[in-house]
């Protein structure tokens, strides 16, 4: 897919995709698309979606579901707080520990199987909504923490309050530019859940029959940000393009399966405009610290991703840091088990050095905590990075600290292998409770930071392309040892383990 | 604790009563080697052993590179042509007979000196040759030579470029007028920095007796680094490079300090047991000039050290490749015993190398002959009153044998 190339400053990136045209609502369609809340800047505080039912609706299960999208968030997941109002009493689902089940489905009509899924309890006490979850949130009653137990026969309201980038659980939200939130809902409704399925549902609420002013947005201190609409056909699109997006496989080139392509599949998006594409492409990258102008070039396989640093956006009173980060938008993307390392393709247009750094996000499912690892390491000072040069044809290793450095004027491959990531010191301290074990049996990774520090980088462009991991062992050039192919050689010969 | 280091008195101190001794051979430039004949002989500022080969102060002789063919060794260095004058830099060769239980190394003949313009116009310098099979403008040669080489007088942003020849003593001829490892500072700096040594102590090593070489270097950039790059040189008008490696530094231990760069390095393959010998030089902390090192160590590691690349996860600890072989030499090590106005040894100790057979290889397992460079320091009494830069052309080379 060659997407036009759109320029837009990270820090606005979602006011500009906001900007371009959603299509016109469709009278009789509109009317079964659901409902759109999307809060594209800086939100003060949380904010809150609440749904007044109009009368005390009698509930004859023992837990609610609530059905949603979530296309956009500021981080890995949304964090909200659930909760019903029963009978002028308020009930509210908290906890700060475990999993809560969800069913994801694998198909937008929802026709195809759901998937079982964990749903993250966050140490604040926030349920996690992943990004690209498409599914129903189960909620017990029995697990509510304000009276639990309590038998819960009617309802009259349903809320959602969603947690702002400054309040998260996640580190340093205070540096995200903009919340850049996105959610689909299409409906709540009441069920009976034995051993943890779903046998019987209810409905209460379905937002794809109701208007925007169905549900009302409150901020819990200062002004609302955002808002909510009906879901335009071309919103349903994009929504259909996702979730078909997100259930297929990764593709492959070699040894390696990309994992973020900086495109989007055209078969998927076939009915999204080329513009809403790009507008969607550059969306799903949200800023922290410095101002990082994000936009989408060609690439060598489809679409890239370019990153500048202009010096007129630095601002002294922030962190030294630009970062530009993106969840995976393919559910196999997170499975790294068997990897060897990840490769990045990357063009410096400098005729000097620049660096950036690829943080990955490991998802501990034993902490329910995001721990970060990048190359930042007091113990092994160095780490070494392995290129290939497509233009000259020339493979390399070379050390670099804390940032990956891209040589002038270098195009190709860099490999870095797992064993050059560590847990930076910070990051262990309690507060952040990061264990510092890569295990990618156990555990997803859901995230990437491309973090540049500004000074040195600024008033450059690095383009990305594709991101991937990687699957076999390789040599530096084949010239004298042919027992490992080259970098090359994996690249064109090589191929992904089954089940990779 | 006893150090057991054998010291190689070369035969060559006779010379240095005769500094301009006898040879067949001249210089390029149609000189006398060692310097004009009517030149007056001035000697250099002994602090411990003597050195390989005499040669008056006002000639600096550093940068040692040794191969062994047979009973023949060549001794390539780099070395001033005209007394006290830095601007006249050259690579020379001794040729050294062994006789008498010791090494003799006979007059310089120059090998190359700098171009007329270009890349290494203005110095030439840290020269390493190899035997092998070569090409180059359809003629065949035998013996291949990687030099550090910059047009900047101070040695500075230097590039390593190659010359081959039939025989070791000439007659040299440069590979082209491009470096074949160009160092642009901007490529690997972003924060502005002037001043870069380059890349620079080229040492080859041969792959297959033939074309292909291993050339390590050292890259002076931020991180400095040393590198293998392994080349095909079989056609050097052609040459086919393969990939370029870091070389890692887990192991080496220098002033508390863990990991330091192979500073000065040269390098020596042990085909039988598959290990890579290095030496290196240690104490680079010296204030006062000449900045240099103040020690020479010895270390080995695994050939794998070149192949291995940590795949995936960690595992365990961190793999420690390099372990040091022998003693280091320091300025003990280089006392004279014998000689009470040379017992305190050299303060400034640098730019090793080991004595290799014709190809890179090691010449003998248990022991390594280590050929290191000292120099006087800026300011010493013994040094000429009238020539404050005096210290600049003191260098010498010397010789000891470690034993593992």
């Amino acid at each position: 897919m060659k997407a036009k190339v759109i320029s837009v400053a990270l820090a606005s990136v979602v006011l500009a995709a906001a900007g371009v045209a959603y299509g016109a609502i469709g009278v009789s369609a509109a009317e079964a698309y659901p409902l759109v809340y999307e809060a594209t800047g800086k939100l003060e505080d949380d904010q809150t979606l609440a749904c007044t039912l109009s009368e005390e609706t009698a509930v004859t299960g023992n837990a609610i579901t609530l059905k949603v999208f979530m296309k956009n968030t500021y981080h890995y997941s949304l964090p909200v707080t659930i909760s019903v109002t029963s009978r002028g009493q308020k009930y509210e689902w908290s906890k700060t520990a475990g999993f809560e089940v969800g069913y994801a489905y694998a198909s937008p009509d929802a026709s195809e199987a759901t998937v079982s899924t964990r749903l993250q309890w966050n140490r604040a006490g926030t349920l996690e909504l992943p990004y690209m979850f498409y599914g129903e949130v189960v909620l017990p009653f029995a697990e509510l923490n304000a009276g639990a137990g309590a038998q819960i026969d009617s309802v009259s309201k349903i809320e959602i309050e969603m947690t702002a980038a400054v309040r998260s659980n996640f580190a340093s939200g205070d540096t995200w530019i903009n919340d850049g939130v996105c959610m689909y809902l299409f409906g709540v409704s009441c069920a009976i859940v034995e051993n943890g399925d779903i046998v019987q549902t209810e409905e209460l609420a379905d937002f794809t029959q109701m208007q925007p002013d169905a549900l009302e947005l409150s901020a819990k201190t200062g002004k609302v940000v955002g808002g909510v609409r009906k879901a335009s056909a071309e919103d349903f699109n994009v929504f259909e393009a996702f979730v078909a997006h997100y259930n297929a496989p990764c593709e492959t080139k070699g040894d390696m399966k990309i994992i973020e392509s900086v495109s989007y599949d055209e078969e998927a998006f076939a009915d999204v405009s080329s513009e809403r594409t790009a507008a969607e492409l550059i969306g799903k990258f949200y800023g922290s610290g410095q101002i990082a102008r994000g936009s989408i070039v060609d690439g060598v396989d489809g679409t890239a991703l370019a990153y500048t640093l202009d010096s007129s956006d630095y601002d002294g009173g922030k962190n030294s840091y630009a970062g530009l980060h993106f969840n995976f938008g393919r559910r196999a993307a997170t499975d790294w088990s068997g990897a060897k390392g990840i490769a990045v393709y990357v063009e410096n247009t400098a005729d000097y050095l620049i660096s950036f750094a690829l943080e990955i996000f490991q998802y501990n499912q034993k902490t329910g905590l995001l721990e970060q690892y990048n190359l930042n390491d007091e113990a092994q000072k160095y780490k070494t990075l392995y290129a290939y040069n497509v233009e000259t044809g020339e493979e390399f290793s070379y050390h670099t600290q804390t940032f990956m450095r891209v040589p002038a004027n270098f195009k190709g491959w860099i490999r870095i292998p797992f064993s050059q990531y560590a847990a930076p010191a910070w990051s262990m301290a309690s507060d952040y409770g990061n264990e510092g074990v890569l295990d990618f049996d156990a555990n997803p990774v859901v995230k990437i930071s491309i973090t540049r520090l500004f000074n040195p980088n600024q008033d450059t462009t690095v383009i990305l392309d594709d991101i991937a991991l990687y699957y076999s062992d390789f040599g530096v050039g084949s010239l004298f040892d042919t027992d490992k192919p080259s970098i090359r050689a994996c690249i064109e010969q090589g191929s992904v383990p089954a089940g990779a | 604790m006893k150090k057991f280091f054998s010291v190689l008195i070369a035969g060559a101190f006779l010379l240095a009563l005769t500094a301009c001794a006898p040879d067949q051979q001249t210089t390029d430039d149609g000189k006398k080697p060692g310097g004009d004949t009517q030149e007056t002989f001035e000697e250099k500022v002994f602090d411990g052993i003597d050195a390989v080969f005499d040669e008056s102060l006002g000639y600096y002789n550093e940068h040692p590179s040794v191969i062994q063919e047979g009973a023949t060794r060549w001794l390539f260095y780099t070395r001033n042509t005209v007394k006290y004058d830095a601007s006249t830099d050259s690579i020379a060769v001794r040729k050294g007979t062994y006789s008498g239980g010791k090494w003799t190394y006979g007059d310089p003949v120059t090998c190359i000196t700098p171009s007329e313009a270009g890349w290494d116009s203005a110095a030439v310098f840290q020269a390493d040759v190899v035997k092998g099979a070569f090409s180059y403008g359809g003629k065949a040669y035998s013996y291949l030579m990687a030099y550090s080489g910059s047009d900047r007088a101070d040695r500075a942003d230097a590039d390593i470029g190659l010359a081959v020849a039939e025989a070791p003593d000439g007659e040299w001829v440069k590979v082209g007028t491009e470096p074949l490892i160009e160092f642009n500072s901007s490529e690997w700096d972003s924060v502005g920095l002037t001043w870069y040594p380059g890349a620079i102590e080229p040492s080859l090593v041969s792959y297959d007796k033939a074309g292909k070489v291993y050339l390590f270097y050292e890259e002076s950039e931020v991180f400095k680094t040393n590198y293998a790059y392994e080349l095909d040189c079989s056609d050097l008008d052609n040459i086919v490079r393969g990939g370029r490696k870091v070389i890692e530094r887990s192991g080496i231990t220098d002033l508390g300090t863990s990991n330091p760069l192979l500073y000065g390095a040269d390098y020596v393959w042990d085909t039988e047991e598959d290990t890579l010998f290095a030496v290196r030089e240690g104490r680079t902390t010296a204030t006062s000039e000449p900045v240099v090192a103040d020690e020479v160590q010895t270390l080995r590691a695994s050939m794998d050290i070149l192949d291995t690349i940590d795949q995936g996860i960690a595992q365990g600890e961190p793999r420690v490749w390099w372990s040091e072989v022998g003693d280091t030499i320091d300025g003990d090590a280089t006392v004279d015993p014998n000689d009470p106005d040379r017992i305190f040894g050299y303060t400034r100790i640098f730019s090793p190398t080991i004595v290799s057979n014709e190809y890179g290889y090691l010449l003998e397992y248990g022991s390594l002959e280590v050929l290191f460079t000292t120099q006087a320091n800026d300011g010493d009494e013994r040094l000429p009153a009238d020539r404050a830069d005096a210290y600049r052309y003191s260098q010498m080379i010397h010789s000891l044998i470690i034993t593992f």
